[in-house]
């Protein structure tokens, strides 16, 4: 298990990251999700230990991170822009990760560059940048670590490369309890592989609770009003335990995101006078959404 | 863990060492057998001037290599300090940061001690086959020993400047700061007031009433890799007679002084560049300086010294300029010394702020710095004063 304990870190005056406590479970897939500058690379780096924090102290399996190398073989951390020594291949980086991680699977690791079409003899240097990505992105699978941290890993990768690496990181969570920390700004492609999410907004933590959880509690209602009601008569009596996080009306359509027990939101628009209602399944790009616009982020006030 | 660190990973070292040891090569045996054939053509007896002469000793060239090496290697080693990506990388990985450091910064001198030992081979062979005594032998031996504590000296002191400082473009013309202007600006005012003044030889001989420019440039030469390869350079030419001969005994009792001091002082620096390390932010890779506590105190310094040193000279200039009449020496020292705090100072915070329109940030620091500078340059000229 990851833990996360009041960790703070500061760039000179900056904080980046302001007292986050965070709790990660083995065998799950762990979404970090935030706005730019959140400071979802700086949480990562300070997990993978390249950070040291001001304040707190992260602990993965019961001993601290820091400086901790018997520790550290215990998760591989694959960055944004990763680095390699110049003129190396595939074939030298599989080498040099053996020497380093001793369940290193060199034999899988071949298999699965041919199966990507990425020739271990060939230069790094002459990849694109979606191959590069794909290459450490095998690496790191096949180190045969407990934990993989993934710094924006998805971006840059097409559709079909996605999806299998979704596949191969499910396929190690159930094989042999991989736990990832993955953090992205593509939450369409996060949704469909993480078990838990955690919100990042200034430094913050917004949210951090399971996936479907988040989607039990937070629900999107379409409605359209009858000719004699106004939108304020409309949303009066709301009932306890829900609450309104954001409300939008075109002429009589009304569209709300509302947080709360599905059933009792369920039982107060049957008993609203209204023309029709419709239940949305929320994504988790309108959950963040949704989320960020309580703190005052949202399109409007930056444009407008 | 070292061998996993280093050995494993010889062979990305070895086109280094290829190179590192045909340079040694070009410059110590080649040149030595090129002396050795100009000495046979004469028609001499070989063994006498291979006994008689120390042709297997320290050269210019030799050590101006050593001392480029050292930048060099030290670069080389610890040049993932400076960049984000390799920083990343290196530390994300299952290894000490001690271990890292440690593998480093021997790696930075196998690369180095194995053309050495190499060349040092090969200058026995060509010792023996020339019929040189075992006196000659040893000196061989002890002139590589003094040259590689020479290089593992300044590569230490190199490191210190590659720990110090976040940007390698920032390394690189600190070490010339650092090396080359002290020793330059300590030669040229030490040549140009001693020639001028026969009392100013005086002062300097005695060390008594230095002027404060000039110990404060001695005292930065003092510290410098240069200082102590070109002083100890010119303190064993000295030994030289005019036949090209000297003293066997003086020469190593010199050589014996010489080495526990570099080996106390390497040992000190290395003490200081450990302890240094282990307090890097790993965030201030990039930045001017991994320490923002020294950017002030680095600014006053270099700011106060240049003053000084220009100051000093442009005073100087002005009087060889205008020998009649010593009153137009004061506006031009005044203003090359003003535009050279201000240039200096100016430029030092565009460094650590990277914007033009913040270099009067700290407008008190200047004040201070431009008083300072003016105590210390005006002292020659009082003393000129005093003795005419």
């Amino acid at each position: 298990m990851i833990e996360i304990k009041n960790v703070t870190k500061n760039f000179d005056d900056f904080k980046a990251v302001n007292n986050i406590t965070l709790h990660i479970r083995e065998k799950e897939t762990f979404g970090l999700v935030g706005t730019n500058g959140a400071g979802k690379s700086t949480l990562l780096r300070m997990i993978a230990d390249i950070y040291k924090p001001e304040q707190g102290e992260i602990i993965i399996d019961g001993e601290n991170i820091y400086d901790n190398p018997t520790m550290k073989s215990n998760f591989f951390f694959i960055s944004d822009e990763q680095y390699y020594p110049k003129n190396a291949n595939a074939k030298y980086l599989i080498q040099f990760y053996c020497s380093y991680y001793p369940g290193f699977n060199k034999k899988r690791c071949l298999s699965l560059l041919e199966n990507f079409d990425l020739n271990p003899s060939k230069k790094i240097d002459g990849f694109s940048k979606g191959m590069k990505k794909q290459l450490f992105m095998i690496l790191g699978i096949c180190a045969g670590t407990k934990y993989l941290l993934c710094d924006e890993t998805f971006d840059g990768l097409d559709p079909v490369i996605r999806q299998t690496v979704k596949s191969l990181i499910a396929n190690d969570m159930m094989e042999r309890g991989l736990t990832s920390v993955i953090s992205s700004h593509n939450l369409r492609e996060l949704e469909d592989i993480c078990d838990c999410i955690g919100l990042l907004h200034k430094g913050g933590v917004l949210l951090s609770d399971e996936l479907n959880s988040l989607k039990l509690n937070l629900h999107k209602v379409q409605f359209i009003l009858k000719d004699n009601l106004t939108a304020e008569e409309s949303a009066s009596g709301i009932p306890d335990g829900v609450s309104v996080v954001y409300k939008e009306h075109h002429g009589r359509l009304i569209t709300m995101t509302l947080e709360g027990n599905e059933a009792t939101i369920h039982s107060w628009f049957q008993s609203m006078d209204i023309v029709f209602y419709e239940m949305i399944p929320l994504t988790l790009e309108e959950i963040f959404i949704s989320k960020t616009r309580e703190v005052g982020y949202n399109v409007k006030e930056i444009i407008f | 863990m070292l061998k996993k660190l280093y050995f494993k990973h010889i062979h990305r070292h070895i086109g280094t060492i290829g190179v590192y040891f045909i340079l040694y090569f070009l410059l110590s045996n080649v040149s030595l057998m090129k002396s050795i054939s100009t000495y046979l053509h004469n028609g001499r007896d070989i063994s006498h001037y291979i006994n008689g002469s120390l042709i297997f000793d320290f050269s210019n060239s030799l050590f101006l290599i050593i001392v480029m090496l050292s930048f060099i290697e030290a670069y080389r080693q610890f040049h993932y300090l400076h960049e984000r990506k390799e920083i990343d990388f290196v530390y994300s990985l299952p290894v000490s940061r001690n271990w890292i450091f440690l593998s480093r910064y021997i790696s930075g001198i196998l690369c180095i001690i194995i053309p050495f030992i190499l060349n040092m081979v090969i200058g026995f062979i060509i010792a023996g086959v020339y019929g040189a005594s075992g006196y000659v032998m040893f000196h061989i031996f002890l002139v590589t020993l003094v040259e590689f504590l020479v290089f593992i000296f300044c590569y230490t002191f190199c490191v210190l400047f590659m720990i110090m400082t976040g940007h390698s473009l920032v390394y690189w013309c600190s070490l010339v700061l650092f090396n080359v202007i002290p020793l330059i600006l300590v030669q040229v005012i030490q040549l140009t007031l001693i020639s001028k003044y026969k009392e100013w030889k005086l002062i300097a001989e005695s060390g008594d009433g230095n002027p404060i420019a000039y110990r404060l440039l001695k005292d930065i030469d003092n510290f410098s890799p240069a200082y102590l390869v070109y002083h100890f350079k010119v303190a064993f030419d000295s030994d030289y007679d005019s036949y090209g001969y000297y003293d066997f005994r003086n020469h190593f009792h010199k050589l014996t002084e010489f080495i526990p001091l570099i080996v106390v002082y390497t040992l000190l620096l290395f003490t200081v560049i450990f302890l240094l390390y282990k307090m890097i932010r790993t965030e201030n890779c990039g930045r001017v300086l991994s320490f923002s506590q020294l950017q002030r105190p680095l600014q006053i310094f270099f700011t106060v010294i240049s003053g000084i040193a220009i100051g000093s000279l442009s005073g100087y200039q002005a009087e060889v300029t205008y020998p009649i009449s010593y009153s137009l020496n004061v506006p031009f020292y005044l203003l090359s010394t003003l535009l050279s705090i201000f240039i200096i100072h100016s430029m030092f915070e565009i460094l650590f702020c990277g914007e033009i329109k913040k270099i009067f940030r700290h407008k008190w620091q200047l004040f201070i710095c431009t008083g300072v500078t003016f105590a210390c340059s005006i002292q020659p000229y009082l003393y000129y004063q005093r003795y005419h």
